[in-house]
């Protein structure tokens, strides 16, 4: 009956205090700038990760991380204000004590209004949904670590909110209650920003108060159960808090109030405990995804005979080491992968020569070698040299202006600093020819590769490309937009056309970048015959492919696509007549492979699938890379992002509007 | 009186939430099996000062000494014997030891304290491939333990220094003994 009671009254102050705070122009006004403030920073986080080509990283550790971190900062301001009017206000209009005389208990009262703020809080952001699902029809969307972000994000407005309520319940001003829990929660965010001010011990417990270190999981695709926990006790102690300052103005015996207070910030101590004694983690983003680069996937997937690999791991790093051999053994059934404790297993270690943790030893018909540290270039060129023991060479024209192969960047970036770099790490050897010198392509060449030339060939260069590529030799060409008539009359010999440069117009053009800056979908070579974004091309021109009946297999493997064009052909990928048949690819852009364009991973992914099309004799096409390279935002798709993070505060400011005028006309 | 009873009822409230956590804390921190692996575990588990005797026996003979013997070898033979950690224990893949040294170990070290009470015995095999551990046995115990290689540079040092002093540590019978073993 008691519990009924219960229920009853505080449902009747719950729609009692939403219909008040829904005729309120104070919600619209902090709705419209919670909603814009939010909308303005996904907008400028999404451009932000575009602009970056933050491809690597991917969209939790690019967009959400960042994105949550500044949507807190929405929370941190507009909940404690939200909450700051439910009792300082009775109190400005007098309402208050006449508020205690109804039949209501302080439980009935503070819960009834405490819910009516998350009622209202929680569809404000809701609303902010509304962008990543827009933002899903561009670029694909994991919703799991989002989910994980938007449950972190409740909690942690719940948390402000009870303590904008706790601070309510003290004031007479809703501007100085307001300021009070502003306060409060910016303590307890930065609590423990100041690492060196504190001892490891004092710092342990700063950090389980500290609501960033609480928040920051949250934000990272991972939810913790003792940070649910504590955001949980949070709200229902600073709640609880609030009953008991309600009832201190009349109550006799203080003493026991504050003990009772005591006692109830130990036992919220003694749950968050609990909470962290009995933690599970869930995590719901694959970070781990960024391990292995495609290019080393693509080396190991390029096997051809069985492999053996075994990884000796350090105790302790066990679960990446593991990670790492999950992975190079999905690249390709051919390779088989075997973790081996160094510890435990002495005698094979030792067998192998092995003397450090770390270490992976590869072997393959009886040959072997042993790579350490075990980077992902070693191990790919070890992976090559002992199952195709013949030099993988790669011969590069010069004598036309080609662009440079190497760069004097640190050799030990995580990512390929040159093409030479991103060469060496697919297992491939490269090496510097003049054709005209010579006298033709080396025999040993696997692979001619023509990189931007700006002048043309020679006759003399030309009948030599031709004569490897009619001996079954294959060959790359990256043209950019220069005039190269003997070298396009080669090319019209297997029936392609190097045209003019391709020039995006209107709402197909990328945003904030040169109109010269073109996005390439792959529709040839994916394995699913799935048309996917690629690359980003500069300065691009068409290569067109008119196929005709001697050509064995030939086609367009690389375009722009454009709405009123359709697809506007940039690469074409040819198997020329003879025995055995040579492979001639050809791509109306060099650029691309330069500079910024470099970093972009789709654009090294392109070379790297090149490459191996071009040097597999099979009749298939290799897998593709784990992850999406995301593309570059058109000014269409900005367009309608901006709109998407502007209507919901403009949505919300009319609202407002519209309560106004009707109390105006009321 | 209703502030009382329900100030009593949180106070029990309290006391069985705050209890728990600190008891089980206190038994994290007592006990070294539920530390991280990143904190290591004694080989011998008794302090310097509690240890009797110690007896190592090695390629060239056995060494036995006793606490009473004032020696700054015998001291540096108590301090690397108190000081051997053990970084990491497993068990081997199969019963065969010869892999760690541990068929046939080079030394065998025996330390003996509470009045000889209480003692315990560890076989000390080959070092691992990285050179920074040794591998060693508790007799008695089936796992394989892997103690800082610094055990064994400061144990041979000790022992090349009191076989320097003469013969007065050298004890021809605990060989017999722990080869009987």
């Amino acid at each position: 009956m008691a519990a009924r009671s219960f229920l009853a009254n505080t449902w009747a102050v719950f729609l009692k205090e939403v219909r008040t705070l829904a005729r309120s122009p104070l919600l619209y006004i902090l709705g419209a700038v919670f909603l814009g403030l939010a909308g303005y920073f996904f907008y400028t986080d999404v451009l932000y990760f575009d602009l970056l080509n933050q491809d690597k990283i991917g969209l939790t550790q690019g967009l959400w991380q960042r994105f949550f971190e500044d949507l807190r900062l929405c929370v941190l301001l507009v909940a404690p204000v939200l909450a700051a009017r439910l009792f300082a206000e009775e109190r400005r209009l007098g309402t208050m004590e006449m508020v205690l005389t109804y039949p209501l208990t302080e439980a009935e009262l503070v819960g009834g209004k405490f819910l009516s703020l998350v009622l209202l809080f929680l569809p404000l952001l809701a609303a902010t949904v509304l962008s990543p699902l827009v933002l899903a029809q561009v670029w694909p969307v994991d919703p799991r670590p989002l989910a994980a972000a938007y449950l972190g994000a409740a909690l942690l407005g719940l948390a402000c909110l009870s303590c904008g309520t706790f601070c309510s319940a003290l004031a007479t001003q809703q501007s100085s209650a307001a300021l009070a829990a502003l306060g409060v929660l910016f303590f307890f965010w930065f609590l423990a920003w100041n690492e060196a001010a504190a001892g490891p011990g004092l710092l342990g417990v700063l950090r389980r108060l500290s609501l960033f270190d609480r928040f920051y999981d949250f934000t990272r695709g991972t939810v913790q159960s003792r940070d649910v926990v504590y955001f949980l006790v949070l709200a229902a102690l600073f709640v609880l808090f609030s009953l008991e300052a309600l009832r201190w103005r009349w109550r006799q015996h203080r003493g026991a109030v504050v003990l009772r207070l005591l006692l109830l910030a130990a036992i919220s101590v003694g749950i968050e405990d609990w909470g962290v004694r009995h933690n599970h983690t869930w995590e719901l983003v694959r970070e781990q995804e960024a391990l292995l680069a495609p290019e080393t996937l693509r080396g190991l997937a390029a096997v051809q005979v069985p492999v053996r690999l075994l990884l000796f791991y350090e105790p302790g790093r066990y679960r990446e080491t593991a990670y790492l051999a999950e992975k190079c053994g999905r690249a390709s059934s051919l390779i088989q992968v075997r973790l081996v404790d160094l510890d435990r297993e002495p005698a094979l270690a030792r067998a192998y020569g092995v003397r450090a943790y770390g270490t992976v030893v590869v072997e393959a018909g009886g040959r072997r070698q042993v790579v350490y540290p075990a980077e992902e270039r070693l191990l790919v060129q070890a992976v090559a040299t002992v199952t195709d023991p013949r030099p993988r060479l790669v011969c590069l024209s010069t004598g036309h202006g080609e662009h440079e192969v190497t760069t004097e960047r640190r050799a030990d970036d995580e990512d390929p600093t040159s093409v030479a770099d991103l060469l060496e790490r697919l297992g491939y050897q490269w090496q510097e020819v003049a054709l005209q010198h010579e006298g033709g392509v080396p025999h040993d060449c696997r692979l001619l590769f023509v990189y931007g030339p700006a002048h043309d060939f020679a006759t003399a260069e030309v009948t030599a490309a031709e004569q490897f590529l009619a001996a079954g030799g294959s060959a790359l060409l990256l043209l950019d937009p220069f005039p190269l008539p003997r070298l396009e009359e080669l090319l019209g010999r297997y029936r392609i056309s190097p045209g003019g440069e391709i020039a995006p117009r209107g709402a197909a053009r990328l945003y904030l970048r040169d109109r010269q800056t073109v996005p390439v979908v792959d529709v040839g070579l994916s394995p699913r015959g799935a048309e996917r974004f690629t690359a980003v091309l500069y300065g691009a021109r068409r290569v067109e492919y008119a196929p005709g009946e001697k050509d064995r297999r030939g086609g367009v493997f690389l375009g722009y696509r454009s709405s009123p064009q359709g697809l506007v052909p940039v690469g074409v990928a040819v198997e020329t007549a003879g025995e055995p048949e040579g492979r001639l690819m050809v791509v109306g852009d060099a650029d691309f492979l330069q500079g910024v364009l470099f970093r972009r991973e789709g654009n090294r992914v392109l070379l790297a699938r090149m490459l191996h099309w071009l040097e597999e004799r099979r009749d298939r096409d290799l897998p593709a890379g784990a992850r999406y390279a995301y593309a570059p935002l058109t000014v269409g798709q900005s367009r309608r992002l901006f709109w998407t993070a502007v209507t919901p505060p403009l949505a919300f400011l009319a609202g407002g509007g519209l309560v106004w005028w009707r109390r105006r006309r009321g | 009186l209703r502030d009382l009873k329900g100030n009593i009822l949180l106070s029990l409230v309290a006391a069985g939430l705050l209890l728990p956590a600190y008891t089980e804390r206190q038994a994290v921190s007592l006990t070294p099996v539920a530390a991280p692996p990143a904190v290591s575990e004694p080989l011998f588990p008794v302090p310097l000062a509690e240890i009797d005797t110690i007896t190592v026996l090695d390629a060239r003979g056995c060494v036995s000494v006793r606490r009473e013997v004032i020696s700054q070898n015998v001291e540096k033979l108590g301090q690397s014997v108190a000081q051997a950690r053990v970084v990491r224990r497993f068990s081997p893949p199969s019963a065969d030891l010869s892999a760690y040294g541990l068929a046939h170990p080079a030394r065998q070290v025996e330390v003996k304290w509470a009045h000889g009470a209480q003692s315990r015995s560890a076989a000390v095999g080959d070092l691992n491939p990285v050179g920074n551990a040794v591998y060693a046995r508790i007799e008695g115990e089936s796992g394989v333990l892997l103690v800082g290689s610094y055990f064994l540079t400061s144990l041979d040092l000790a022992l090349q220094g009191l076989r320097a002093e003469g013969g007065k540590f050298v004890d021809p019978t605990c060989a017999e003994g722990s080869e009987n073993r």
